[in-house]
């Protein structure tokens, strides 16, 4: 029978056989899977498939029976020993093996970490599924001749992309509100989103309890798991209702239609509870085709993006006319899953956003140091214990050890002390994780982010550490010459220059770390005490919406005697302002403005330039007054007198009556000085109560509560000032300080650790030195110095460097982040600097007292 | 039947070498798998179980004649030893004495 030779089995696939098949099984085995090949031709099998089905009998043949065993067989017994060795040399090495693996775990556990905080980005929004063909609508604004870029549009132009757009499958949105709820007379703060009807058929997020479609039932609330446990712990939650203070005044009675699943932090819609919109305007009167007033973040579901979007463009005229404080300048599609997200951060959005590069950046680039740390520290360990250990060595390459296996069991002792280190630091991930994340107020743990992507990352990072850390250990170990050791002729080495050049690194890198964590803490006193132009200290603020009841509370409040001042507001900064519109040569601009009583600024202690602060009771102020600020008077007044100038806002003309010092408590670095007015406002109009107090402990909050709960029935609606203002800045700077200062901790305790141990290895390989000088009558101090000249030299680089490094971090990331801020000093970082070598040279005196104490005939008779 | 430790595949391919008396090597045994049984089987498993079964001493091999289409290799004969013979009976016996005792009314026979 002659057929092609592309029946043959593939010589490949054969090579490979005869390759692990052992000796003894080759024939038979061989002979059956070409017997097997032969019954396959005559099935009459294509040539492809034969290849396929034998290639596929050669790999499952690959089995204890076919493959060669001896060779391996003797080198995992081999490896088996070695890792019994690592282990038992640890635990003869207890202390400083400990140290390491401690020292180590909390530095993992701090990449673990960052790991975590990478992986919120990567893999944000991985929560979704389907999203291939869904977009979000990124608005753009002008304001004061700064750009803004929202992630929001108002709620009308939702019902005319349903209604009007061809193009638009499906369009649904999402604004996020923090309402109070009541449950057995207990208030709760809920992140509450408020959503479309169609949202969860959009956005599939996975229920725990009840259906979807109840979204469209009128008063319904939809849970997530947490919120429903902390509610109505084991009782079935469906059905359930609750109180919900979407209008303060009237309370709304909602039942649980649903409970979500867990929602991840690194999703862009997060909520502690869901509600449907028409709930929020049936509660508030408001309509959804209102495009003044809501707005919310709008996603589409569309195949055509791009139609879409030049149809959004014949949209913007309609939007500017409906709405002439809120001019947009341009509507862009975005899809809903675009890496360029974290480029494009908004100024404003309903939902969570990625973390900014620079913030992951920062975050690498300390985890990476501190690493680095731990990890020369681990092997300097290692040195000196490979050390002890130079005539095992000898007498295992006696007797017939290759340097590689050598070199292979030192490698293998490290996985020992890598892997424990890496088992404390996914434990401590989870803490350090906890504690990352809780000082902003949120959680994202381990279970949160995806396994797959996070098991080979652990895995790479364990063989990676094990052999940044092993490396130099083990090749030292493996270049041990057998007949100088047994002659006892075996000299070690000194501390080379690449060690010189790591502790140089090592203690820069605390010190700098440590200066940076004393700047923000001096950053956040100076925060703390920051003069915004107004006095923010024991004053709190009410809410009301109902004019009468403010008037009942102020009364009762003005009779306390912790109660200074008391006055009435409609705005107030920091909390709410209006928009006017001036006329000036060019047309219209938008300014920001603040309806208030007589007496505001006073109260408030905002100074006056010039002119006179409005007069109680004048109707003549309400009508045609203002006061401007000082960068009102910059931009758009002419250089001059400008007091009884007359401007024209909303239409109206006022006269400037005083000239007001500039105010604001953003301390951010994108701040900018804004042009703002003062209106004098008629008393119905008030909603605000501001109450001065005396101190602003907790005994006085205690008893405006008190009050409050005798009067009304809804949650208390006070808020102290200090909170409000600059609360942001001052809790991310003690958030960075109380970071770097734990940073700066575990950088200090190794760099410590390390150099004593560095130290211990020194005065041992000097002993003889030492017992020489010692008996020829140096003192105690010139030993020291003869011993440790290079450690000083060492130390007196890394201050400078660290010192210097320090002030650049700490000047890098406070200039990033705010405009204005107050660093350390540079003798300050100094003085910190030394603190540090001064306990270095303590612990290195610790490490040669006992050696150059010793007798010097001792040492002479050792080796 | 208390030194018997044979599962159901080994039981099933100790009597297909039995069936296939001075025949049965793997690529016999696999061909008569799929014609008693109808299904398809892989060559490697039939491989495991054998060398497995040699080793419990169920059977005994000697190696065959060399042929053309094994590309002039010689093959492995197994062949049922008495132990494999008795460890067969004895699972025999012990489900015919089972089946047996079971009331006609729980298990209808055909």
């Amino acid at each position: 029978m002659k057929r092609s030779t592309s029946y043959d089995p593939p010589q490949s696939a054969l090579s490979l056989f005869r390759w692990y098949c052992r000796d003894e099984r080759l024939e038979e085995l061989e002979g059956d899977l070409l017997e097997m090949h032969e019954y396959r031709i005559r099935k009459g099998y294509s040539a492809t498939r034969l290849k396929r089905l034998f290639w596929w009998d050669v790999i499952k043949c690959f089995k204890a029976y076919s493959i060669k065993t001896t060779r391996n067989k003797m080198n995992t017994s081999l490896y088996q020993s070695y890792l019994k060795i690592g282990v038992r040399n640890a635990w003869l090495n207890k202390g400083p093996v400990a140290i390491n693996i401690l020292g180590l775990g909390l530095s993992v556990g701090f990449c673990i970490t960052v790991y975590m905080i990478m992986a919120y980005n990567l893999e944000f929004d991985s929560f979704y599924q389907n999203t291939d063909d869904l977009y979000r609508v990124h608005s753009f604004r002008t304001d004061n001749t700064e750009d803004f870029r929202y992630e929001y549009a108002p709620v009308a132009m939702v019902n005319y992309m349903q209604n009007s757009f061809s193009d638009v499958e499906e369009v649904a949105h999402f604004q996020r509100k923090t309402f109070t709820s009541l449950y057995q007379n207990e208030f709760y703060e809920e992140r509450t989103a408020i959503v479309s009807e169609n949202f969860l058929k959009v956005f599939d997020i996975p229920l725990r309890y009840g259906s979807p479609e109840t979204l469209t039932d009128p008063n319904t609330v939809f849970l997530t798991k947490r919120v429903a446990e902390k509610y109505f712990g084991e009782v079935y939650p469906v059905g359930e209702t609750m109180i919900l203070y979407i209008n303060e005044d009237q309370p709304t009675r909602v039942t649980v239609g649903g409970v979500f699943d867990h929602i991840p932090l690194n999703s862009s819609f997060f909520f502690d509870i869901l509600i449907n919109f028409s709930t929020l305007e049936t509660a508030r009167d408001i309509s959804a085709n209102d495009w003044k007033e809501e707005r919310a973040g709008i996603y589409f579901k569309s195949s055509n993006p791009a139609s879409v979007e030049k149809q959004l463009k014949d949209l913007l005229p309609i939007h500017n006319q409906n709405n002439e404080k809120w001019q947009l300048s341009s509507l862009e599609v975005i899809p809903f899953i675009d890496e360029r997200l974290a480029d494009h951060i908004t100024d404003y959005s309903p939902t969570n956003m990625r973390l900014r590069p620079q913030v992951i950046i920062i975050f690498s680039m300390m985890a990476f140091l501190i690493l680095l740390v731990a990890v020369f520290n681990v092997a300097n360990t290692a040195i000196a214990l490979v050390s002890k250990r130079l005539k095992e060595v000898g007498i295992r390459k006696t007797l017939g050890t290759y340097n590689r296996e050598i070199f292979i069991q030192f490698l293998l002792e490290m996985l020992v002390v890598t892997f424990s280190a890496l088992i404390i630091a996914l434990l401590l991930g989870n803490v350090f994780a906890r504690e990352f994340f809780g000082a902003f107020g949120f959680s994202f743990l381990i279970s949160d982010i995806s396994i797959f992507n996070f098991l080979p990352a652990v895995i790479l990072f364990l063989v990676i550490i094990t052999l940044m850390a092993g490396f130099i250990p083990a090749a030292y170990a493996r270049k041990f010459e057998t007949i100088s050791i047994l002659n006892k002729r075996y000299k070690l080495k000194g501390v080379g220059w690449v060690n010189r050049l790591l502790i140089v690194g090592q203690f820069a890198f605390s010190i700098a770390v440590l200066i940076t964590g004393a700047a923000f803490a001096s950053n956040t006193e100076y925060m703390e005490s920051y003069d915004f132009g107004f006095n923010s200290k024991n004053l709190m603020v009410f809410h009301f919406s109902d004019p009468s009841k403010m008037n009942g509370f102020e009364n009762r409040l003005s009779q306390f005697p912790e109660v200074s001042s008391i006055i009435q507001t409609k705005n107030h900064h920091d909390l709410s302002r209006a928009t006017v519109l001036m006329k000036n040569d060019t047309g219209n601009v938008q300014v920001h403005a603040y309806e208030v009583d007589a007496g505001y600024l006073e109260f408030m202690d905002i100074k006056l330039y010039s002119g006179r602060d409005f007069r109680n009771g004048s109707q003549a102020d309400i009508q045609e007054s203002v006061i401007v600020n000082e960068q009102f008077v910059k931009r758009y007044l002419p250089p001059g007198d400008v007091l009884n100038t007359m401007v024209i806002l909303d239409g109206q003309k006022k006269r400037i009556i005083g000239i007001s010092e500039q105010v604001s408590s953003d301390v951010y670095s994108d701040a900018l000085p804004k042009p703002e007015v003062y209106l004098m406002s008629q008393d119905s109009s008030f909603k605000r109560l501001l109450v001065r107090t005396s101190s602003s402990n907790e005994q006085v909050e205690a008893k405006f509560k008190a009050l409050w709960v005798e009067l009304f029935e809804t949650p208390f609606g006070g808020d102290w000032q200090h909170q409000t203002s600059g609360f942001y800045a001052v809790r991310d700077s003690k958030n960075l300080k109380s970071m770097f200062l734990a940073l700066a901790g575990l950088g200090c305790f190794l760099s410590l650790i390390g150099i004593f141990s560095l130290a211990s290895i020194n005065v041992v390989k000097k002993t003889k030195e030492i017992s020489i000088r010692k008996i020829l009558g140096a003192t105690f101090a010139q030993i020291n110095l003869a011993v440790n000249r290079s450690f000083t030299i060492i130390l007196i680089v890394s201050l400078f460097v660290g010192s210097a490094l320090g002030y650049i971090i700490s000047e890098g990331i406070l200039q990033s982040i705010y405009k204005y801020y107050h660093n350390l000093s540079i003798a300050g970082g100094l003085v910190i600097g030394l603190g540090i070598v001064v306990t270095a040279f303590v612990f290195i005196l610790a490490a040669t007292l006992r050696p150059i104490k010793a007798n010097p005939s001792d040492g002479l008779r050792s080796e | 039947m208390e030194n018997i430790k044979l599962g159901n595949f080994e039981e099933l391919i100790l009597l297909l070498v039995a069936l296939l008396y001075d025949k049965a090597y793997s690529v016999s045994i696999v061909e008569e798998y799929e014609k008693q049984t109808g299904k398809s089987i892989n060559i490697s498993a039939i491989h495991t179980v054998l060398y497995r079964l040699e080793k419990k001493s169920y059977l005994e091999s000697r190696l065959g004649e060399a042929k053309s289409e094994r590309g002039g290799k010689r093959k492995r004969l197994f062949y049922l030893t008495t132990q494999g013979a008795n460890a067969l009976n004895e699972i025999q016996n012990v489900r015919d004495q089972l089946r047996s005792q079971i009331p006609s009314i729980a298990f209808p026979t055909s």
